[in-house]
C-alpha cells in the first residue's frame, strides 16, 4: 500500500503550529516534506532547511551578461560603422549607458522570472495533492505540511503520531 | 491618531472571509450594472482611438495639428502623460513593499494593471508619430543587407529600449504578483472550464515553502530594480527633450521633475482607480478612508517637488542671462499659448495645495476632484513644455504656432476610452485587490496584535 501513497497531508490551524511542527520532524531527520500556506510564513524557509539563493544569482548572472552584451553591441556598432558627429569621440560612452542600463534591468527580470518558474518546475499540470479536496483550503486559509512517502524514514504510523502531537486537526494519506 | 479612522482593513477580517469575497467579485455570477454600464460607454470612447488610428495611418501624421518647428505635438505629450501614470503602478508594488507599507496591500493590484496598460498606450503613441510604423523595427539593432545600425547617441533610440524593458518588466511583475492568485481562483472554480482557465495561467502554483521561497527571491529582485527602473524610465524620457539645446527642453533639472510629475499624475489615477473599486465591488473597508488619505499625501510629497521644479525653471532661465531663456518665459506667461500655462499653474501649483487637509484627502469627492485635477494638470504641464518650447525658439523666421486638430483630441480621448476599457475586463477576469498581499498583511497584523496582548 505505501507503494501506492504521495505521502500523509496533515493540517494544521495556523502558521504558528505548522513552523512549529516542520521544525519538529525536520529534526527527527525527515528530508522529504514541505510545507504550503496561503502567504509566505516567516521562518518557514529555515525549518525547513530551505537555504538555495539561486534564483538572485541567476537573476545577477543575467542582468551582467545582458548588460555586458548591451555595451559590447553599442561598441562593436560604432566600430563597424564609424559615425562623426561634430567631432565626437567614435566610442561615446555616455551616451551608451542608458541602453545598457535599460538591457541590464531586462537581464534581471527575466532571470529572476523564469529561473523562479524554472526551478519551481513550472508549468506543472498535474500534482497529486491536487486529488485531495481538502488542499484547496491551501490557497484561501489552511496551512499544510506534507510528509512524502519516498523519505527513507517514512512510517506512516509513526508520523501520523508525531503530527498529532504537533496540533495537527486532520491527517489525510494522498494517493500516488 | 485615532486608530479607529485609520484601520486599513474592518477589524475581524479573516484570511478566508476576504479570499472569498475577492474570488466573488471575479468568479460570481454577474458583474454589477455600473461595470456593463461604464464599460459600454468606454467602449464606445474607445472606437474614436480605432478610428482615430486608422485614419491617422491612412493620411498620415499631418492629420495631427504637427508642423515645423512644432514637430512632436500631441503624440509626445501623451506619451509623456501616459508612461508617467505607469510609474505609480510600479512604485507602489515595489518601493512600497520593500519598505514594508502595509497600504499598499489592497491597492497594489489595481496598480501594477494601471501600470501595465498605460505603459501601452504610451508605447502606442511613438508608433503613430512615426508616420511610417511599419519601419518601427528599424530602432532595433538587427543584420541588414544596408549594414546600418541603429544611432546609439540618440535620445530616440534610448527611448525605445526604456519603454520596452519597462513593458517586459512591468508585464513580468503583474504576471509574479497574480501567480498565486490565479491558483486561487482554480482552487475556488466551480465551473470545468473555469478551473481550466485559471488553472493554466496559475501553472501549477501549490503554495509550498518552497515555491514561496524562490517566489519571494524574485519578488525582492524585481522590487529592488524597480527603484532604478521608477527613477529612470521617465527620466529617459526626458533626456528626448533636455538632450537638445532648444531653449525651455535643455535643463538639467528635467529627470527628476519628469519623474516627480510622472508619480503625481500616477498616484492621482490610483486615487480614481481606488475610488471606482470602492464603488463598483463595494470594497469601502478594504480600500478605506486611510488608503485615500495616504494617496493624498504621496500626491502632496510629489507635487511639492514639480512646483519647485517649476520655481527651479523660472529661475535657471532668468538666471543664465540668456534672452532666449527669458523670452521662453516671456512667451510662456503671455503668448498664445498662455491660457495652458496658467491652467497648470492653477491646477498643479494652486488647486493642489487642497490636498494639505486630511479632511479633503479622505473625503470622496473631495480626492475624487483633486486626482482629476491632477491628471489635467500634469497633461497640460506636458502641453507647454512640447509645444511652448519649439514653437519659438531661436531664429524669428523659424517661429510659428500649432492648433491641436480634432484628430488630435479624438485619439486622445479614445486612448482614455482603451485604458478604461481594458481595466474593467481586468478586474472582471483577475482579483482586483491582491489576496496574497491581503493574507499575509492580515497575518502580520494578527502577529502584531498577539505581541501587543
Amino acid at each position: 500500500m505505501d507503494e501506492r501513497l504521495h505521502g500523509l497531508l496533515a493540517r494544521f490551524p495556523d502558521a504558528d503550529r505548522l513552523l512549529a511542527a516542520s521544525r519538529d520532524l525536520r529534526r527527527r531527520g525527515l528530508t522529504r516534506l514541505d510545507a504550503y500556506s496561503p502567504h509566505p510564513v516567516e521562518g518557514l524557509d529555515q525549518a525547513l532547511g530551505l537555504s538555495e539563493r539561486r534564483v538572485p544569482v541567476i537573476a545577477l548572472v543575467c542582468a551582467v551578461v545582458a548588460g555586458a552584451g548591451a555595451l559590447a553591441l553599442q561598441v562593436y556598432a560604432s566600430l563597424d560603422y564609424p559615425f562623426n558627429v561634430g567631432g565626437r569621440p567614435v566610442l561615446s560612452w555616455p551616451a551608451y549607458s542608458i541602453v545598457t542600463f535599460a538591457m541590464t534591468m531586462v537581464g534581471a527580470t527575466l532571470g529572476a522570472m523564469l529561473s523562479m518558474l524554472w526551478l519551481n518546475g513550472f508549468p506543472r499540470p498535474y500534482h497529486p495533492l491536487f486529488n485531495v479536496a481538502e488542499f484547496d483550503a491551501a490557497s484561501r486559509d489552511g496551512y499544510f505540511l506534507c510528509l512524502e512517502a519516498s523519505d527513507p524514514l517514512f512510517d506512516a504510523e509513526r508520523l501520523r503520531e508525531h503530527l498529532l502531537q504537533n496540533g495537527a486537526v486532520s491527517i489525510r494519506e494522498v494517493p500516488a | 491618531m485615532n486608530r479607529r479612522r485609520d484601520e486599513l482593513a474592518p477589524p475581524g477580517l479573516s484570511a478566508g472571509a476576504l479570499t472569498d469575497r475577492v474570488s466573488a467579485t471575479v468568479l460570481g455570477t454577474r458583474p454589477p450594472r455600473a461595470w456593463w454600464l461604464a464599460l459600454g460607454l468606454a467602449t464606445l470612447l474607445s472606437l474614436l482611438f480605432l478610428v482615430g488610428v486608422v485614419y491617422v495611418l491612412s493620411v498620415g501624421v499631418g492629420a495631427f495639428g504637427l508642423n515645423i518647428p512644432v514637430a512632436w505635438g500631441f503624440p509626445i505629450i501623451n506619451t509623456i502623460w501616459w508612461i508617467g501614470i505607469a510609474h505609480a503602478g510600479t512604485l507602489i508594488s515595489a518601493v512600497l513593499w520593500l519598505t514594508r507599507q502595509d497600504w499598499r496591500a489592497s491597492i497594489s493590484r489595481s496598480a501594477e494593471a494601471m501600470a501595465m496598460f498605460a505603459i501601452v498606450l504610451a508605447g502606442s503613441y511613438p508608433l503613430l508619430h512615426l508616420g511610417r510604423p511599419q519601419f518601427a523595427y528599424f530602432l532595433l539593432p538587427y543584420p541588414n543587407l544596408m549594414d546600418l545600425w541603429p544611432q546609439w547617441r540618440s535620445p530616440l533610440v534610448w527611448d525605445f529600449f526604456a519603454i520596452a524593458s519597462y513593458l517586459l518588466f512591468t508585464a513580468s511583475f503583474l504576471f509574479l504578483s497574480l501567480l498565486p492568485d490565479l491558483a486561487s481562483l482554480r482552487d475556488r472554480a466551480r465551473h470545468r472550464a473555469v478551473q481550466l482557465f485559471y488553472g493554466v495561467l496559475a501553472l501549477g502554483w501549490r503554495n509550498s515553502a518552497r515555491h514561496w521561497h524562490r517566489y519571494q527571491q524574485a519578488h525582492r529582485v524585481l522590487a529592488v530594480i524597480a527603484v532604478p527602473i521608477v527613477v529612470s524610465v521617465t527620466g529617459t524620457i526626458s533626456l528626448d527633450l533636455a538632450v537638445s539645446i532648444v531653449p525651455g527642453f535643455h535643463f538639467t533639472i528635467f529627470p527628476p521633475y519628469f519623474v516627480a510629475g510622472a508619480l503625481y499624475s500616477g498616484f492621482a489615477t490610483v486615487a480614481i482607480i481606488a475610488i471606482v473599486l470602492r464603488a463598483l465591488f463595494g470594497f469601502r473597508d478594504l480600500i478605506t478612508r486611510a488608503h485615500l488619505n495616504r494617496l493624498g499625501i504621496m500626491m502632496l510629497c510629489f507635487v511639492l517637488v514639480v512646483d519647485y521644479a517649476y520655481l527651479q525653471e523660472v529661475f535657471t532661465a532668468f538666471y543664465t542671462g540668456e534672452d532666449f531663456y527669458r523670452s521662453v518665459y516671456y512667451d510662456r506667461w503671455s503668448g498664445p499659448y498662455a491660457p495652458f500655462y496658467w491652467g497648470m499653474i492653477l491646477c498643479n501649483v494652486v488647486l493642489a495645495q487642497g490636498l494639505w487637509f486630511r479632511r479633503l484627502r479622505e473625503s470622496v469627492p473631495g480626492l475624487l476632484c483633486l486626482a482629476v485635477i491632477a491628471e489635467i494638470g500634469m497633461w497640460l504641464e506636458r502641453f507647454q513644455i512640447v509645444i511652448t518650447s519649439t514653437h519659438k525658439d531661436y531664429m524669428p523666421s523659424a517661429w510659428d504656432t500649432v492648433t491641436p486638430s480634432a484628430w488630435d483630441w479624438l485619439t486622445y480621448a479614445g486612448s482614455i476610452g482603451v485604458f478604461v476599457v481594458l481595466l474593467l475586463l481586468f478586474i472582471k477576469l483577475m482579483p482586483a485587490i491582491s489576496m496574497h498581499d491581503m493574507r499575509e498583511m492580515l497575518h502580520r497584523r494578527k502577529q502584531r496584535e498577539a505581541d501587543h496582548g
